[in-house]
C-alpha cells in the first residue's frame, strides 16, 4: 500500500527496507501496531535482495514478494523511493508543528517523546511521525582510492551488482573483482551466472587467512552451504591473494587494472572492474538523531535499543553482520519497539552467535596497512570535488581537510570519501548534517521550517 | 534467465532515442547502450555510475532540462528527455 498524505503518525516507523527492516515491521505488525515501513529504493529488499528483474522468479525475489504481501496483509504502509533527508525529537521541536501531523496522535506505546522524520520523495515533502522508530539502514560500501578509480568502467562490487540485477547486460564481458571480503566470492558468482566472465578475484588477505575462516564455517552448516554453493560457479575462476588494484587504466573506458602482487606488478586486460574494500555501517541518520557509536557502529543493548530511548537499530548498522544476523536482530527490534520483551528475549542467543561469527570475517579480512600506497599524491580521494591526496596529506582532521580543499563537500557529502579518509589518515567520520541527503529546492521549504529549531541546536553545538 | 529483451519505449538521451523498459533506470538504458559519460568533474574528467545504489552521485544527468537526478535511481519513462554531460 502506497500512501500520498503529507503528514502521517505511526506507532512504529522503520527506516530501511531491507532484511532487518522487513523483519522489524513484520514483528510489530503482527502484534497490531501501526507501521510504516519506507526506503529509497524504488522496491524493498536492500541490497541483498534487491529486484533481480532479468530473473523475475530469482529466489531473492520471491522471498521480498512473499514478505510484502505479508506485511500488506498486516497493514504496513510501504514507503519506497522516498529519501530521509532530516529528523528531530517532539521534546525539540515542541508543538509548533504539530498541524503538520493532521488529527489525531495516539499514544499507544506510551513513549516519553515522539520522533520525527523529513521525507522527500521527488519534489514531494512528506513529514512521519511516530512512538518508536527502528533504523535499518544497512551498509555503504568502504571503496578505497587508486589510480583511475574514477575512471568509466571502474564499479563498486555491490554497485555493479545491483546494475546487473536492474538489466544492465554484462553478457560477454571480461571483468576483475578486486578487494577484500565474502561479498567478492558472491558478486563474481552472480557476474559469472549473467554471462559475464571474470577474469579474477583479487583479494587483500592472504590465502591461509581465508582457509583458516573456511574451517571455521564447518560449524555453520546453513553457511557452508552457501559457500559451495558459490565455489561450484566460481571453480574455474583464478584467485590472486595479497593483491590489491594500483591503477586503473584506459583512454576514456578501462581497458586494464594493474595489481600489486606478491610476485611484483601484473596487468589484467577487463572492460569492468569491481572493487570494494569491506562494508561500512551506514549510520548518519542514527548519529544526527543523536545515537551514540563505537567506532562507527552503533551502540546497542540487548534489545536492540540505541542510547536514545525509543530509538532501536538492526542489522548492519551495530556492525557489519551479514542477512543472518540483519534478520534475527531485526526481530528484536521490532518486538522489542512494541513491548514485546519477553518475545524479543527467547532470540537473544541466536543474535549472539550470528554476532561471534561476524566478528571471526571481520579479523579475516581486516584491512592491511600497505593498502595505503593504492593511492599517490595525484590520485582523486574525493570525487566529487576532485582533490588529490597531495592536497590532503598534512592535514590532521576532516574539518580541517575539507575548509582548505572542499573534500567531503560535494553531493556525496564524503559517504564515499569519508570512509577513505578514515583509513588513509585515521580520521573520524564527521557529524552528518542536514540536509542528509540533496533535495530539490520544492521540497526544501516543507523541511526547512519544521527543522528551524533542530537546525539551530546543531549549530550551537559546533 | 532473461532471454529477449522487451523493448517497451523510447528515452531521448541527448538528442538521440533509446529503447527503454520501465524497469530499466537510466543508469542500466545508459550503460546498455554503451553510454559511459554521464557527467562532467569538477577538473573535467568523464565520470559514470560508481557505487550503483544512490550514494556516489557520480551517475548524475539532467532530466527534462532542469531537474539534476542520480541515473541509477532514476526509472525510464516514455519520452523523457536526458542530458549527459554536465556538471
Amino acid at each position: 500500500m502506497v500512501s500520498d498524505k503529507r503528514a502521517q503518525h505511526f506507532d512504529l516507523v522503520v527506516v530501511g527496507a531491507g532484511p532487518a527492516g522487513l523483519a522489524a515491521a513484520r514483528a510489530a505488525a503482527v502484534a497490531r501496531f501501526s507501521v510504516a515501513l519506507i526506503d529509497e529504493n524504488p522496491h524493498p529488499g536492500g541490497q541483498i535482495w534487491r529486484r533481480d528483474i532479468c530473473d523475475a522468479t530469482s529466489k531473492k525475489n520471491q522471498i521480498v514478494d512473499l514478505r510484502r504481501r505479508e506485511l500488506d496483509r498486516l497493514g504496513v504502509q510501504i514507503f519506497c523511493g522516498v529519501t530521509v533527508v532530516g529528523g528531530a525529537h517532539d521534546q525539540e521541536l515542541g508543538g509548533a508543528h504539530d498541524q503538520m501531523l493532521g488529527a489525531s496522535q495516539t499514544r499507544s506505546l506510551g513513549a516519553a517523546q515522539s520522533h520525527r522524520l523529513f521525507l522527500s520523495r521527488g519534489d514531494e515533502a512528506m513529514v512521519l511521525s511516530c512512538e518508536r522508530l527502528v533504523l535499518a539502514t544497512g551498509a555503504r560500501e568502504r571503496f578505497l582510492p587508486f589510480e583511475g578509480w574514477t575512471r568509466p568502467g571502474v564499479f563498486g562490487t555491490g554497485g555493479l551488482q545491483a546494475l546487473v540485477n536492474n538489466g544492465f547486460d554484462i553478457k560477454g564481458k571480461r571483468i576483475v573483482v578486486a578487494g577484500t571480503g565474502p561479498l567478492l566470492i558472491a558478486v563474481a558468482a552472480a557476474f559469472q551466472e549473467a554471462g559475464a566472465a571474470v577474469q579474477a578475484i583479487v583479494e587483500q588477505v592472504s590465502a591461509h587467512h581465508v582457509r583458516r575462516l573456511g574451517v571455521g564455517l564447518w560449524k555453520r552448516p546453513a553457511k557452508l552451504v552457501q559457500a559451495f554453493g558459490y565455489m561450484r560457479s566460481l571453480a574455474k575462476i583464478r584467485r590472486v591473494y595479497d593483491a590489491w588494484p594500483l591503477k586503473a587504466l584506459g583512454q576514456d573506458k578501462l581497458e586494464s587494472v594493474v595489481l600489486r602482487t606478491v610476485t611484483g606488478r601484473q596487468a589484467l586486460s577487463c572492460d569492468l572492474l569491481a572493487c570494494g574494500f569491506g562494508l561500512v555501517p551506514e549510520i548518519r541518520l542514527a548519529r544526527y538523531l543523536g545515537c551514540e557509536d563505537r567506532l562507527g557502529s552503533l551502540k546497542v543493548d540487548d534489545n536492540q535499543e540505541t542510547s536514545v530511548a525509543g530509538i532501536f537499530a538492526a542489522g548492519e548498522p551495530c556492525g557489519i553482520g551479514g542477512l543472518d544476523c540483519a534478520l534475527v536482530e531485526g526481530e528484536i527490534a521490532g518486538l522489542a519497539a512494541v513491548g514485546r520483551i519477553a518475545a524479543a528475549a527467547k532470540l537473544h542467543a541466536k543474535r549472539d552467535k550470528e554476532r561471534e561469527f561476524a566478528k571471526q570475517l571481520e579479523a579475516t579480512f581486516a584491512l592491511r596497512d600497505e593498502l595505503k600506497e593504492m593511492s599517490q599524491p595525484r590520485t582523486l580521494i574525493c570525487r566529487c570535488e576532485d582533490v588529490t591526496r597531495g592536497e590532503l596529506d598534512g592535514f590532521t582532521s576532516v574539518r580541517e581537510a575539507k575548509l582548505a580543499t572542499r573534500a567531503g563537500m560535494g553531493t556525496c557529502q564524503a559517504r564515499v570519501c569519508g570512509p577513505a579518509l578514515q583509513f588513509l589518515y585515521g580520521w573520524p567520520e564527521e557529524q552528518a548534517r542536514l540536509p542528509l541527503a540533496p533535495i530539490s529546492m520544492a521540497s526544501f521549504g516543507v523541511y526547512a521550517a519544521a527543522t528551524a529549531k533542530q537546525k539551530d541546536r546543531h549549530n550551537d553545538g559546533l | 534467465m532473461s532471454g529477449r529483451v522487451e523493448r517497451e519505449f523510447e528515452v531521448f538521451v541527448d538528442g538521440r532515442p533509446f529503447a527503454a523498459r520501465s524497469d530499466w533506470t537510466l543508469a542500466t538504458l545508459l550503460l546498455n547502450e554503451g553510454h559511459f559519460q554521464f557527467r562532467r568533474a569538477v577538473k573535467g574528467g568523464t565520470r559514470a555510475p560508481f557505487c550503483g545504489v544512490g550514494i556516489c552521485h557520480e551517475c548524475r544527468v539532467v532530466v527534462d532540462d532542469f531537474r539534476t537526478v542520480r541515473a541509477c535511481m532514476t526509472l525510464c519513462r516514455p519520452g523523457l528527455e536526458v542530458r549527459t554531460g554536465g556538471e
